[in-house]
């Protein structure tokens, strides 16, 4: 019979380094990690403010930010988000300070006081597509808070769709990914078949452009510039068709039913789409496949076209639709895997989050649906589909399993990229 | 031409050169000028107040914009008043370029020429910075300080609850595997060591102790196979 270690079950501790945010935290929490932005501020050592509170900091990181924010137009430069795209480069000094500083900041927050405590189990989560020195560093970062603070026993490193994998309780399964730059296809038997892995330079940033050329055509072209005012327009009347010419017919002739206001909370702009509801199929659609006709007039007029991009010896393909993406990472897997890959797909992401209003059911589907309904019509049959319970703490929890599972002696292998490194053997 | 093309047209000609766009309430401007005042921009520290005028019917219209605007070099750095082209008869270029106002002129097809540069104003070298600002500063950092005293102290503070939550959970946890070891056991003194050795582990079937995501996972006896075989 298994057992989980009476110490582990007690400081077995995870960390999810996501795009937005950074969750972290203890088995102690239960259900919830803590969440802090995975951001950091870097003050203006000269700055009147500065002297005022009097910092020593040179990297603001978690709720104390505000605090220490000073001129507006300072701010894009002195905010640095380090896993925008989920890489680090490797001589981004400022962007590691940073994820030095989130790391610590969650560390001590959770450090125990009881006295047998000898240091936490952690397992850190990174994006799959994460290159090898990415991986030395965090392991650098944990060492030195270590020597510092005497609060990690061991830590180890696993891909961020394992971690969903082991969350939603599937061993043998294919996870999309999608973030704000780029979906990750990872299939997954017990281990994460890295050799299968396929990536799109396409994410919720592209879904962007598009609502960003809809307000366009719709005469607010002016808002344009405001990124977070187009991702809430994109999230309030964005939807997936489950056939898109058909959903555009059906926009187009029942007018009323595709009527909506977008009104932009905290102002007295309101977005009114009258009769282009229809365009709301585009949005959604962009995200599964950009491959329709109609989007051909919005690259002419200057529409980033998602383009193939070779990073390492990896390509990240720009056009391929969504289910040719699962079909070309499942057939790099062994072919008796194959039907047991394509019985449980797992959506996890911001980026699948679709609603479908009531009244266009059948019309508009949920991400889940859209994928099987395209999935078919490849000849894939017997597909489950599902989206994650949870999206957003899903990562995190697969990193507490893993840290409360994997015995302490399984030791780190650069062949593998499993296993804990072992920082303090007290 | 119209009130709206011509904002439009200003507003594009001096964002192309790189000035950024103001609102009312960024600058020091007193409420009853305001009116006077259709744009306001910023290029590095100069505040810049551009006066649109629509239409010139006769010169002492001209005039009155003027004054308003000679009036507005006291609050920003440069001054502008902004016309069509085809009222340049009415415009006394030297009655502007005396007051250091500048002069915009846009044609019909949208062009925009700067007919008579603004001459900067010297409104921050001269006043200085009054005693009772310097106060105001003094009293607000002192003010900063002690809510910075009082913010760090309750951090302390809710770090210390939570410290206590934890342990009052971990305590919750024990009395309730305590509870229910002895719910289901009957102890035999035969059992004693037995009982000391499980300590050192927890073992899966106490279900309801464990969060959602470890109950019933197979990941658990997969993960704990690693480095026992392939």
């Amino acid at each position: 019979m298994s057992s989980i270690d009476a110490y582990r079950r007690r400081y077995a501790y995870g960390e999810d380094y996501g795009t937005s945010d950074f969750k972290f935290g203890p088995i102690t929490l239960g259900e919830k990690p803590d969440i802090i932005e995975n951001r950091g501020y870097v003050p203006d050592t000269s700055s009147i403010m500065y002297k005022l509170m009097g910092a020593t900091k040179k990297v603001i990181v978690g709720p104390e930010i505000p605090l220490y924010l000073e001129a507006r137009e300072d701010l894009a430069e002195r905010m640095i988000y380090p896993m925008r795209n989920g890489v680090i480069d490797l001589n981004d000094t400022r962007a590691w300070e940073v994820i030095y500083e989130i790391t610590k900041y969650g560390l001590l927050k959770y450090r125990p006081k009881e006295k047998g405590f000898r240091g936490f189990y952690v397992t850190a989560a990174i994006s799959i597509i994460a290159p090898r020195y990415m991986y030395e560093r965090l392991f650098e970062i944990h060492k030195r808070i270590n020597e510092e603070y005497g609060v990690v026993r061991a830590v180890t490193i696993i891909p961020q769709p394992l971690a969903v994998a082991i969350a939603q309780k599937k061993t043998t399964c294919v996870v999309l990914e999608s973030g704000h730059g780029n979906t990750q296809i990872s299939p997954i038997s017990m281990y994460p078949i890295r050799r299968a892995i396929v990536t799109l330079n396409r994410g919720g940033s592209d879904a962007n452009y598009i609502a960003a050329e809809i307000l366009r055509d719709l005469g607010y072209g002016d808002l344009v510039q405001e990124e977070k005012l187009v991702r809430m327009f994109k999230e309030a009347v964005g939807l997936v068709p489950a056939n898109l010419d058909k959903a555009i017919e059906f926009g187009k002739r029942e007018k009323e039913k595709l009527k909506i206001v977008f009104k932009v909370p905290g102002t007295r702009i309101e977005i009114d789409m009258e009769d282009q509801g229809w365009m709301r199929f585009l949005i959604g659609e962009y995200v599964f496949n950009p491959n329709h006709e109609i989007y051909e007039s919005y690259w002419k007029r200057g529409m980033p076209r998602p383009r193939d991009l070779k990073i390492g010896d990896r390509v990240f393909y720009g056009m391929m639709d969504m289910a040719e993406a699962v079909i070309e990472a499942v057939q790099r897997t062994p072919i008796e895997l194959q039907p047991y890959l394509y019985r449980e797909i797992i959506l996890s992401g911001g980026n699948f989050a679709w609603k479908v209003p009531p009244e266009l059911e059948g019309i508009a589907v949920d991400s889940a649906t859209k994928m099987r309904i395209m999935m078919e019509e490849k000849g894939i049959e017997n597909v489950k589909v599902s989206l994650t319970k949870d999206p957003q703490y899903s990562v995190w929890r697969g990193c507490i399993v893993y840290s409360v599972a994997v015995p302490e002696d399984y030791l780190w292998n650069w062949e593998r990229m499993e296993g804990w490194v072992i920082l303090s053997r007290e | 031409m119209t009130y709206s093309t011509l904002i439009n047209t200003l507003k594009e000609y001096f964002i192309k050169r790189g000035f950024q766009i103001l609102v009312r309430e960024e600058t020091t401007i007193p409420q009853d000028l305001l009116e006077h005042v259709d744009l306001l921009f910023r290029d590095a520290n100069n505040v810049i107040a551009v006066k649109a005028v629509t239409d010139i019917l006769e010169k002492e219209q001209f005039l009155a914009s003027l004054t308003k605007a000679t009036v507005l070099r006291e609050y920003v750095d440069k001054v502008y008043i902004a016309t069509s082209t085809k009222y340049k008869p009415f415009i006394n270029g030297r009655l502007l370029s005396s007051n250091g106002v500048g002069l915009l002129l846009i044609d019909e097809e949208g062009n925009v020429q700067e007919a008579i540069p603004p001459r900067p104003t010297t409104r921050r070298t001269l006043r200085g910075i009054p005693k009772e600002y310097i106060d105001e500063l003094r009293s607000l950092r002192e003010q900063i300080n002690e809510l910075r005293k009082g913010y760090s102290d309750l951090i302390k503070e809710i770090e210390r609850f939570r410290e206590i939550a934890s342990e009052v959970r971990e305590l919750h946890n024990r009395i309730l595997r305590l509870e229910q070891r002895l719910r289901g056991e009957t102890v035999s003194l035969g059992k004693i060591e037995k009982v000391e050795e499980s300590l050192e582990t927890i073992s899966i079937p106490n279900k309801e102790e464990l969060p959602s995501y470890l109950r019933d996972n197979p990941w658990l006896q997969v993960l704990s196979r690693r480095g026992k075989g392939r």
